[in-house]
Order: structure tokens, then sequence, then C-alpha cells
């Protein structure tokens, strides 16, 4: 019954619901807007550094995040990695091989740091693809050839189709050497990378460390990153083991992790501005709603109309406004991030620039987490739940009189 | 002239015919110096073994090696057959490394020299190096001690300041009979002891009597060692210094 | 009649006004913030270690070979110092090392230095925290960080072996005592540099007392970054002049995306500020529709209502602004003489060159551009209520109750 009469009462004054909810509404778009932009920063970021470095869940021999040696490899095969990618939350999970080496060439002669990949499998994890500038990716994972960064071409002083000389130590101190084709220069984004790095196939990884089968590390991709956490405990009851670590890109780059909660938390302080003055604007737009109807309300008052039912009811109304305010922001806000999703805001000039030498796209991504739609809505329409608590409130002070006359 | 003016002759002659003794205590550095001039000779021939010992697996490796003086030296890989021809060529301060597989010869550069050297217990630096056992340190006498039975001078070396040695200090168990360095403990400058060298097996080498068995072990690597073991052992055989030579490094056999 | 129109509902004007003040401040305080985090990270990392301008030979960044040198001599040192922009040069050598100690080794960076014209440059000296600073007396001293320490095992007074390639491409080592242990706000140069003294370096790698590799030029202010080329271009002929944009790119990258997500994150403000007076000003429209009728009715036109209407909202609007902006400016102004300690997170901001204790700090300019983006904004928001009033009938409007 009061609902009913809460929800018939809303649509007596139409403009003053719309402006009302309206408020609701653009509010939660501009919250979820800066949600979106805030965490779409982080989301690149972690992407950027974790695609390239060690997945956002890693499975390793123990004792090989305190000493990468090859010695601390892991035998894995086909069937657990198989098992591995078919596990919930999952989107694919590759293995590496990790090392350093010699490299020669001419009469130069350096220390460098290597990895051997599953050319298709990084493809989806790491778009190493497009980072080539020269000379072509691995044609398969048996390919022999090696994929160089720029800055080491040009110390070498080699490129496409010029062969490199790796020497290095082997599984239980095998030993190892080789004369690597360059199949392809990279422009990788941080400089250490572009200098030091050398990419080659798993596959000749495993035989040119006289390593059959084993692989440094097995890193998975997420379908959801913000599972993490409950993936990777599945991934830890059922595959660690007194042999086998697993561990998360948090874990494993904890100053990164440690950098993005501090930075989270001067953005929490942002966010928490955006909710003052979205609260500031829910205030007035209530009071004002409830100054307006003090002749109405006098006159239910003076008819006999119980306060308590009455603020009740005007309770009650403001639910309902804010709700449908709250309902169609989440749904308009969600469009406006797919637009922004898909027809992101892009950098130009300089900024475009210096964005790109480091491999990035120029532009502001958009988290499209699902959890900073609801969860801004819910916090924008608890907010203004709690700000029409206050001017419902003034209605059992109200002087019927006085009010009538108003 | 001021020495000779204060010390008294007796201990001026005793010190020139003795050579070991002062004040009737042994001379630290000549005794040092001694066993190190027994190891080494003016040049030698070696063929040995070398096993890596690890928790979970070991591995063996033999070798022929030549030197000559302090700054020559030649290492050719006879065995496993993978590594078979390997060669590891030291001139001066620079060590070649000649990989038949892929028919190259490679200069280690200096970043590399922190390296495990074949797997094993030492460093690329641990090559080079040209710490003396008797020109870097500062040797003194501490007592004499008990090794498997045989009779040993315990000496301390201090490395001099200037010299491009990382340790504290090392001791060194000398047998006094035969001048065979039998063991050696190496400590930080915080006298933690970080690796222990034994020397045990010992017979004829060469003409010399040698330990034939020397064990690396880094003490705080639990498990870990490596184990080198002289199968033949010649000195003073003629080499010239062509031998040592990068044109030379794929020839050797 | 506008400004008083305002006051005729003391408590919704104040409302907005407060809301405005707010967020102003809030906004400003949040910008203050994060420009001085960034501000620090960039004098840090130019006062530290980058410096404005460095000199190499022009071959050098290539593959840092101990012989791509550069000679630099006193009267050289002397024209620079004695430029009126020039804060201080410091002659470097600069060698790829490994560092052993008994326990381990590693591959560091050995910066060799005078530490008299080192600390005009990077005030080495103040981020030494235990032991001294290089000195000629002690000619194989060297300064570590506390990490490379702590990987080394080693501690004050030890010593430690360097061997690199000398200029013959021989490997050479040397021992060198520790003098100092050192720390800067960037954990990631600690781990990967020690400093030794110039002069030691050049006599075992066997380079002449006038060869070195960089030279790091401080400027008095970046203002002068530019004009100063020239004048080390023309003291250092045939050598490759950077400045820090160009030494250390990503650096540029974090200061503009800065600005960019700045001016973002105030427009967003704004907005959310917009939305809470549109609504009220519609209200008071709403409301006063029989008075704005009756003012109609009386001869009022329409353009003179449409600019009373923007005019009462811009000055509702702009009413609290001076508060906001004064406040904000005290609130920056007390905050950056305090500072704002975020030791909490300081090993994860130290990684990445940031300091742990922020001194939050805004330009004019900024305070210009949001006062500009707020009357705008009052602008924007005026528009909606004052077409509405427009759309008012007149008759309708005094009669409706």
């Amino acid at each position: 019954m009061l609902f009913l009469i809460a929800w018939r009462n809303i649509w007596r004054n139409r403009k003053r619901t719309l402006i009302t909810s309206g408020s609701v509404f653009f509010a939660i778009i501009l919250a979820v807007f800066m949600r979106s932009a805030t965490d779409g920063v982080y989301e690149g970021m972690i992407q950027n550094v974790v695609s390239f470095s060690s997945g956002y869940i890693q499975l390793h021999a123990k004792g090989y995040w305190d000493e990468r040696s090859v010695d601390n490899s892991l035998k894995v095969t086909d069937t657990l990695i198989n098992q591995l990618s078919k596990e919930e939350g999952v989107l694919h999970c590759t293995r590496r091989m990790e090392s350093f080496a010699l490299a020669s060439a001419g009469n130069k002669t350096r220390g460098i740091a290597f990895i051997g990949i599953e050319p298709d499998k990084e493809i989806k994890a790491g778009k190493l693809q497009e980072r080539i500038v020269s000379g072509n990716y691995f044609s398969s994972g048996y390919d022999k050839g090696i994929l160089i960064g720029e800055g080491m071409a040009k110390y070498f002083g080699i490129g496409v189709g010029d062969s490199l000389i790796l020497i290095s130590q082997g599984y239980h101190a095998a030993s190892a050497a080789a004369i690597l084709p360059v199949r392809g220069v990279l422009a990788l984004g941080s400089p250490q990378l572009n200098d030091n790095l050398v990419y080659m196939s798993l596959l000749q990884s495993q035989q040119f460390l006289s390593a059959d089968s084993l692989c440094t590390s097995v890193s998975l991709y997420l379908e959801n990153v913000n599972q993490l956490e409950s993936v990777s405990d599945r991934i830890k009851n059922n595959y660690g083991s007194a042999g086998v670590e697993v561990m998360t890109w948090k874990e494993m780059l904890p100053e990164m992790d440690q950098f993005i909660t501090a930075d989270k938390g001067g953005h929490l302080i942002v966010i928490a501005i955006l909710y003052l003055v979205i609260s500031f604007g829910l205030y007035s737009t209530v009071l004002m709603m409830i100054y307006e109807r003090q002749h109405e309300f006098g006159i239910l008052v003076s008819i006999g109309m119980k306060k308590r039912l009455l603020m009740l009811i005007v309770f009650l109304e403001t639910l309902f406004v804010t709700f449908v305010g709250a309902l169609f922001g989440m749904i308009a806000s969600f469009s406006v991030m797919l637009y922004f999703h898909f027809h992101p805001i892009r950098f130009t000039g300089n900024l475009k620039e210096v964005y790109e030498r480091y491999g990035m796209e120029a532009i502001i991504s958009m988290s499209m987490k699902p959890s900073i739609f609801y969860y801004q809505a819910l916090i924008v329409f608890l907010l203004a739940v709690l700000v029409s608590i206050y001017p419902s409130l003034k209605i059992l002070r109200l002087k019927p009189i006085e009010a009538m006359r108003s | 002239m001021n020495l000779f003016s204060k010390t008294p002759l007796y201990l001026i002659i005793c010190f020139l015919f003795e050579g070991c003794l002062i004040f009737g205590q042994p001379d630290a550095k000549a005794i040092v110096q001694r066993a190190e001039d027994k190891m080494r000779g003016n040049s030698s021939y070696a063929e040995m073994t070398i096993k890596i010992v690890r928790p979970t697996w070991q591995r063996e490796m033999k070798m022929k090696t030549w030197s000559k003086g302090k700054k020559q030296a030649l290492v050719y890989i006879t065995a496993p057959q993978k590594d078979k021809g390997t060669v590891f060529l030291k001139r001066d301060k620079e060590v070649w490394n000649y990989i038949p597989s892929i028919e190259r010869n490679i200069k280690l550069p200096p970043s590399m020299m922190s390296q495990s050297w074949m797997g094993t217990d030492f460093t690329n630096d641990d090559l080079v190096k040209e710490a003396s056992a008797a020109d870097d340190y500062t040797h003194s006498y501490l007592k004499d001690s008990l090794i498997d039975g045989r009779e040993c001078y315990k000496i301390q070396m201090k490395p001099n300041p200037d010299a491009s040695v990382v340790w504290g200090k090392v001791y060194v168990w000398i047998d006094k009979k035969d001048y065979m360095q039998l063991r050696a403990e190496f400590y930080d400058e915080e006298n933690m002891i970080v690796n222990v060298m034994i020397g045990s097996e010992i017979k004829s080498l060469g003409g010399r009597l040698l330990p034939s068995k020397m064990e690396m072990i880094p003490v705080d690597k639990k498990g870990n060692k490596t184990i080198m073991t002289y199968d033949d052992l010649k000195f003073d055989v003629p080499v010239n210094d062509q031998f040592f030579s990068t044109q030379n490094i794929k020839q050797v056999k | 009649m506008a400004w008083r129109n305002i006051w005729r509902k003391r408590t919704r004007s104040l409302l907005v006004m407060l809301s405005v003040v707010i967020g102003l401040w809030a906004g400003i305080f949040t910008m203050a913030f994060v420009k001085g985090m960034y501000t620090e990270h960039l004098k840090n990392s130019i006062n530290n270690y980058l410096s404005h301008y460095q000199v190499h030979h022009t071959d050098f960044a290539l593959d840092k070979d101990v012989t791509k040198t550069i000679s630099v001599n006193g009267s050289q040192l002397k024209t620079l110092l004695s430029d009126q922009r020039i804060k201080g040069v410091s002659p470097r050598t600069v060698c790829q090392v490994m560092v052993a100690s008994p326990i381990n080794a590693l591959g560091v960076n050995a910066i060799g230095i005078n530490t008299r014209y080192e600390n005009n440059v990077t005030g080495l000296s103040a981020r030494v925290i235990e032991g001294e600073v290089l000195s000629a007396e002690k000619a194989n001293g060297i300064l570590i960080g506390e990490k490379v320490a702590k990987k080394l095992k080693v501690k004050l007074k030890n010593k430690v072996v360097l061997s690199f390639q000398s200029a013959d491409g021989e490997i050479i080592s040397g021992a060198f005592k520790i003098n100092g242990i050192f720390k800067s706000s960037n954990s990631s140069f600690d781990e990967s540099n020690v400093y030794v003294n110039a002069a030691q370096i050049q006599k075992l790698a066997g380079l002449d007392s006038n060869s070195f590799h960089e030279v790091a030029i401080l400027l008095k202010d970046n203002k002068y970054l530019n004009e100063s080329k020239i004048t080390i271009g023309q003291v250092f002929k045939n050598t490759l002049i950077q400045n820090w944009m160009q030494l250390a790119p990503e650096l540029d990258l974090i200061i503009n995306s800065f600005d960019l997500y700045m001016y973002i994150f105030v427009g967003i403000i704004l907005l959310a500020l917009c939305f809470g007076i549109v609504n009220t000003m519609l209200m008071a429209v709403l409301e006063r529709v029989r008075e704005i009728g009756m003012l109609m009715a009386i001869g009022m036109n329409k353009r003179r209502l449409f600019s009373m209407i923007i005019l009462e909202t811009v000055l509702l609007s702009l009413a609290g602004s001076p508060v906001g902006f004064v406040f904000s400016y005290l609130t920056v102004y007390y905050f950056s003489h305090t500072g704002i300690d975020l030791s909490v997170f300081s090993e994860g901001l130290s990684s990445y060159g940031f300091s742990s204790v922020i001194y939050p700090s805004l330009d004019v300019d900024f305070y210009l551009d949001i006062y500009v983006m707020t009357f705008a904004a009052a602008l924007l928001a005026s528009l909606y209520p004052a077409f509405k009033s427009l759309r008012l009938k007149p008759v309708e409007a005094i009669r409706k109750i």
C-alpha cells in the first residue's frame, strides 16, 4: 500500500522526479568514468609488464625464484599444460625457459638474457609479433632462429639473416653453445630489454641447454584479471607440491604491486572527493524536493496524516527515484564506457610519441570490469539514500499551518 | 744498514742458512712459497678428472691441462663426449674459449668472469687470478697441527691491502715434511668461513709427493662440492710459448 | 538583482557554495599532491643522478667501451663553472665492472668521480648513510648501495674486488675498501651503481687523467635548458650532448601523462559540481515560476530574463570559488612545508624513484586554468535553467499557485 502511494507520488510530478533521478544518473556515469579510467591505467600497466615477464600466475620449481638457474627447472608435460589450460578462469598457459648466455658476433661479446617461448602461445599472451620491426616472427615451434631487440642488433651490428653465437651453461652443467640465425628484430619498450633480450623457441632453448622437456616456468594468463586470488588459490591447491611453487605476479613483482596500492590510495582520495561533490548535489536536490512540497505536506498532515507515515512515504519515494536513477545510470554508464572502450581517448603529439616509443598504445584505456559498474551504482545509490535521511526527518518537525502558508 | 746494525750477527746468519726458521719459529712465507713451487714447477702437464657434486645430481669431466709459469695455461676437455675438444686458454689476463661444435673462439668479457667455470664451484675469474699465495699475502705461523696423521704447519695468510683478493684471511695447513698443502680455509672479513679446500690421497705425481685429490667445499651450500683428481701429472715438460696461442687453440689434442 | 535572488534561499545557496568550495579545495589539493609527488620525482631524478645535461663520446652509448672517452681539462671545467646558469659540472668515468666479495659477485656500473665536483651536481655526500664520502687520500675507497652490500654480504671497511676491462682490452682487477654506504630514493639505481674515485679507475684502466666517459652538468634552473646547450657545445666539441628528457624518456612520459590525467580529473569534479548547480537552479527557476511570470508580464524581455538567470547561476557558482581557492592555496602552502608522509608504501614508491614524503605544490598557472575551467563550468551549468526559464509561459506561470 505504502509502496503504491509512493510509486504514484513519483509520477505525479515528473519534472521533479526526472531532476532527482537525473542527478543520480549523471553522478553514476561520472563515478564510473573516473574509476574505469584509473583502473584501466593499472590494468594496462600490469598487462604490459606481466605479459612480457612473469605471467599473472606462474608455476616454477621450488628454489627457482631465489636462484634463477636452469638447474632449478621443471619437467612439464603436455598433459599438464592441457590440464592447466582447462582450469576454470585460465585463458591460456605457456612454458618458458629463461637463462643467461654469452652472446658474440664479430669481435664483440657480451652477456645477455634469453627466453625460450612457445611461439604460437606467446602470440596470444604478449603480442610479441607486433613488436617486430624487421624480419619475421617464428615460423613454427621448431624454428631454430632468434628474435633480438633493436639495441642489441645495433650493438653487434647484425640484422635479419645474420647469426649470433650464444654460449651458456646447460642443465646440470652441460655445455651449451650454438650459432643461431636472426629471424627478426624487435622494438621492445624498455631500453633494458631492447639491449639485452633474445627470444628463441622453447624447443630450441631446450636443445641448447640440454634440458629436454624442461622449462623454468609455466605462465598462466587469466580470462579475468580480477580472479587472480581465487584462481591462484585453486592452482596452488591442485598443482603446488614439495617441488612446485605457484606464485602470483603480486608475489613476484611486489614492488609494482606496492606502487599500484600506493597510487590507488591516492585515487581513492580522488574518488572520495567526487563522492563528496556528488553527495552535495544530491543533498540539495532532495532538500529542494521536500521544501517544494511543504505546502502539500502541510495539507496532508492537517487532514490527519501521521507525520511518521508521511516521512516513510517520502523516504520510499526518494528510494524509488534514486533507484531508477541508479539503474539507468548503470546501464548508461556501461554504454558510455563501451563506447570509450572501442573508441578510446587518444593522446596526440608529444605524449603519443613517447607512449609509442615504449611500445604502448597512446590511449587512455578504460577498464570494463563489471564490478566497477555495480559498485559505483551501489555507492551512489547508498549515498543518495543517506543524504535523503536528513530532509525526510525534517517532516517530523513540520508545522502544518506554517507549511501550508508557504 | 740500520737493520744490520741492530740485529745480532748470529740471527742474520741463521736467517740466511736456515731460510725457514727465525727465532726458532718457522718462516711462514717461505713455507707457503715452497708449497706453491712444489705444485707448480716451471711448466706442467696434467690429466685430471673434475667431479661436480650437487644435492640432486653429479657430473664428471675429464681434461688435459698444460701450464707454463703463472701467465699461461690451457685446458682441453676430453670427456664427456659432447664437450670433447672444448678448450680454455689463459694468456696473461685473458681467457679464450674455443668451442668445437660451433668452431668459434671467444674471448670471455669481464662481465662473465663471475660466472661459474664449467658449472663447478670455481669461477672463470679463479682461472685468471694471479693472486700468488706467496706474494699477495702476509703470512704468520700459528701452530703445528695434525691432518690425517701428518704433521702440518697451520699458517694464517692475510691478504695485502692492495691485492685483488676477496678473502679476509686464509688458513693453510702445510705438511712439514713434504710441503704439501693439505687443507685450506677461506674466511671473509667478518671471520665467517666461506670455503674449505681439502687435499687427500697423497701419492707420487711427476716425481713429487702430492695430494692427488682436492675437494672444494662451499660451506654455506649444503651438498655442493667440486672434486679434482689428478690422474697424471708431469713437471717441467717442454712447451713453447707458441702452444699457448689462439692459433693453436683449434689444433690441440 | 541576481545577487539578491541568490540570498533569498539562504540554505540552498550556501549549500551550493559549500559544495563548490569543497569540490575546488579537494580537487586542487589532490592535484597539488600528485603534482608534488611527480615534481619531487623529477627533481630527485635530475638532482640525484640524471643532471640536466650529460656529455658523452658520440659512440659511448653503443657499447660503453672503456676507450670511448672524451678529454676534459681544467680550463674547460672552469669555463663551464664560470657560467652563471650552471650550478655544477662533474666529469666521470663509467665502467661496467664485476664487484666480488667472498660470498658473491655482481655486475654493476662503477661511476668514477671526484667528490668535490660530484657534490655540486648530485649532492652525493648527503646520500651517504653510513661511513664517509670518497676522498683522494683514500684512493681505493668505494661507495656501494645498501642492497648491493646485502647481496655481497659486506660491511663498511670490508674489501671488495672490482674487475673490468682496461683500455688495452685486458681484464684487470683491483681491491677497493668500502668507504661508505649510500641510499637514494631510487632503489633500482642504488642496486646497479657503485661510486669510486675517478683517478683510481683511470690508473687501473690505463687512461690518462684527462680522459672521462661522461660529464654531467647541473643547471641552476630547468628554464636554462635550451640556451645552455650552445655553451656546452662550444666547450665540448664533437661530443654527444643530451638533456634529461633524451636521457630518460620515461620521465618525460610520466610528467606529460600526469598533466593530462589531472585536467581530466578536475574536469570530472567540475562536471559533478555542474549537476548539483543545474539541479539547484532548475529548482529555483521552477519554484519562482510565478515571480518570473510576473516579471515578464510587467515587461521584462526574454533576453534580460535569460541573462538574469545566467548571471544568478554564475554568481552562485563563483561566489564559493574565491573561498575554495584561498582555502586550497593555504592547505597546499601548509603541506608544502610540512610534507605528507607516505612511508607505509615507501618500498614500492622508492623502487619507482619516488620519495616517501610528499610536498604538494602547484604552479600559479594551474590555479588560473582551474579558475577558467570553473567559470566555463558555471556558464555551462547556467544554460539549461536559463533556457528552461524562457520556455515558461507567463500567463500560465502567474496562474499557477
